[in-house]
């Protein structure tokens, strides 16, 4: 259903790709850790390598949690917009089909957080 | 011979409703272009009643003896040192939290109100929203006025207008008001005067007038008391104007049942900062969130929509969510405020152990199982000199624009979050719900001014991390932002009482 409006009704986005002068936003959530309590906005190159925004942002963002000494990159499963997602860790995120607004959670099979609280 | 007087039903009459005319110099089409385009079919106008029947002269009159005894009650709590005598310091967020949030709101409901009305046609209706617009800039004013005598003793109440422009979780309560001013006139009113004034100002007004009384805060108790009979005026509208206009016509119905849905759901999202209040920021606690639902909605609101059935309006989308989340959304709010509170004009803090035991029965296995492990360990962090922030901006949702901490109804441990792409753009929210009122208004919300992407780029005095937003937003920590027990809030309290601590150790007031 359209909006129901007096006139014309046609305004840009105000989170278009162009206002990010070439870079683009993406959400990333490492599932059942919820100590930082909601997934975390990135605004990233686009040719940056998924490797090393998990290296060098991602995982010094959640150093302070328990379960991170037993982070195995290697097992995590992907999603890319809540689908099922096979990446290439040392592609970039154009490479790997991410694209601007992209939400990438990732989920290792063991690890529920501290006391299988989900946290 | 004196005049006989006349009664109350003939004075409104006069006073009101004689008082209107049809235009025959311009159409009245043109003179009231905004109350047809949403499709509304209002066959008559005059079957408007107002059971209060007031006329303007009696609205001067009643509202001036309620500013009197206001006022003077404000004079001696200011005289008197008040503000020695609540409950704790930490008690002042909740405060802070409604001046920056909701003060704000009450000035937007003027305006709104102010607009609708100009632009109904039925003069019954205009003057029952012109009514509203006065109480809403009196409460406005009120607030700011029973609220200032903190701004002496305090932080975080001597920007409440830079905040409102700047702080990211009062992108809340503004998006949500702005859309409803945004939208046409029955809508607003469906918005405002129904779904919040009606159905949940109930879960909002009394929580909070409570808490105030049992914190020993006169100021804000008084201010409640000022304003409760103008509220329930407000509810009596709200329930007047959906009841008109479902029975003018049956194609009202369809666009009713809309609104109602999309407001229900954005109202319930707003609520969330209420039901955050009252688990964690009163430090005597009056009822819980789970509880307050359960007799103001599930109750009250079930008995409500039950009459309206009649009319062929069923209960609003998605309240069986709402009701599966009360046990999970205050203390999964809380975290997001614990950890992003260097961002913030308030401070927030670790639940007290007499706190734990009241959340532990309020909340029984949920709280323990899920959120328990997570202050716990938010404890230990804390022990360990290491009290954890977060350092990255959020996800938000598109519609609700709070930051996305929801988590599945039948898997709390799971993010939940849902996605739509429109016009080749993807955009991201945290329910079914949110996504739904997107999905039918997209060019609206298409251009919603969410804090982290306007941060990221660079319209926040062109900061990228928090610290130089929390610069931008004017809030250096221990003054204004950060952890209560590091607060100047805390150090003056303390000085205030000879140096004791007076954190309660019970719940109760």
């Amino acid at each position: 259903m359209g909006m129901v409006t007096i006139g014309d009704y046609d305004f840009p986005c105000a989170d278009r790709v162009e206002n990010y002068g070439g870079d683009i936003n993406i959400y990333c959530c490492w599932e059942h850790h919820l100590l930082v309590p909601a997934p975390a906005a990135y605004r990233l190159s686009p040719e940056m390598t998924l490797r090393l925004f998990i290296e060098q942002m991602f995982i010094p963002d959640h150093n302070h949690h328990p379960d991170m000494s037993h982070l195995d990159l290697g097992r995590l499963r992907w999603t890319h917009d809540s689908q099922p997602w096979d990446p290439d860790l040392d592609k970039t995120l154009t490479e790997n089909g991410v694209t601007h607004m992209s939400y990438l959670s990732f989920y290792q099979p063991g690890l529920d957080g501290v006391k299988g609280s989900g946290v | 011979m004196a005049q006989p007087k006349l009664s109350l039903k003939e004075k409104y009459q006069l006073m009101t409703r004689g008082l209107d005319w049809e235009t025959t110099y311009q159409p009245m089409d043109k003179v009231f272009p905004y109350d047809k385009y949403e499709g509304i079919k209002i066959k008559n106008w005059d079957k408007w009643e107002d059971p209060f029947r007031l006329t303007m002269e009696a609205y001067w009159k009643y509202q001036a003896e309620k500013e009197r005894k206001l006022y003077a009650i404000l004079d001696s709590f200011s005289q008197n040192n008040g503000q020695l005598n609540l409950s704790d310091a930490r008690y002042m967020t909740a405060i802070k939290l409604w001046l920056q949030g909701i003060t704000p709101l009450e000035y937007y409901a003027h305006r709104g109100f102010a607009h609708v009305g100009r632009q109904f046609r039925g003069a019954g209706a205009r003057v029952a929203c012109q009514m509203q617009a006065l109480d809403e800039l009196r409460h406005a004013q009120t607030q700011m006025h029973a609220f200032s005598h903190y701004n002496k003793h305090f932080g975080g109440f001597h920007q409440a207008n830079h905040l409102r422009d700047r702080a990211w979780y009062l992108s809340i309560p503004k998006s949500f008001f702005e859309d409803a001013m945004g939208a046409g006139p029955f809508e607003f009113v469906t918005s405002i005067s129904f779904a919040f004034e009606y159905v949940l100002t109930n879960l909002l007004f009394m929580p909070f007038v409570s808490g105030a009384a049992y914190n020993g805060d006169i100021a804000t108790t008084t201010f409640g008391f000022s304003a409760q009979s103008d509220e329930s005026r407000h509810m009596t509208l709200g329930i007047e104007v959906v009841k008109f206009v479902l029975e003018q016509h049956e194609d009202n119905v369809p666009i009713m049942q809309r609104y109602i849905d999309k407001w229900f759901w954005r109202g319930y999202r707003l609520l969330a900062l209420v039901g955050t209040m009252m688990d964690y920021m009163l430090p005597r606690k009056v009822m819980s969130w789970a509880e307050a639902w359960g007799i103001y909605w599930e109750e009250n609101g079930f008995a409500l929509f039950n009459d309206l059935s009649r009319y062929g309006i069923r209960m609003p989308k998605y309240h069986e969510v709402a009701t599966k989340e009360k046990m999970h959304i205050t203390h999964q709010a809380w975290s997001v405020f614990y950890t992003a509170c260097p961002a913030t004009g308030f401070h927030t803090w670790l639940p007290q152990p007499y706190e734990m035991d009241w959340l532990s029965d309020k909340y029984g296995e949920t709280f323990d199982r899920f959120y328990r492990p997570r202050f716990e360990l938010f404890g230990q962090m804390e022990k360990a000199g290491n009290r954890f922030f977060t350092n990255r901006l959020p996800l938000v949702c598109q519609t609700c624009q709070v930051p996305d901490f929801f988590t599945e109804v039948d898997n709390p441990m799971k993010q939940s979050v849902r996605h739509y792409q429109w016009k080749g753009m993807k955009f991201n929210f945290c329910s079914d719900g949110c996504k739904d009122i997107f999905v039918n208004e997209p060019e609206k919300f298409c251009q919603a001014y969410i804090p982290p992407q306007q941060i990221y780029q660079g319209n926040a005095g062109g900061a990228r991390t928090l610290p130089e937003y929390a610069a931008w937003l004017r809030c250096p920590m221990g003054s204004e932002a950060g952890d209560y027990y590091s607060s100047d809030d805390y150090q003056n309290w303390l000085k205030w009482h000879g140096g004791k601590d007076t954190t309660p150790s019970t719940a109760a007031a």
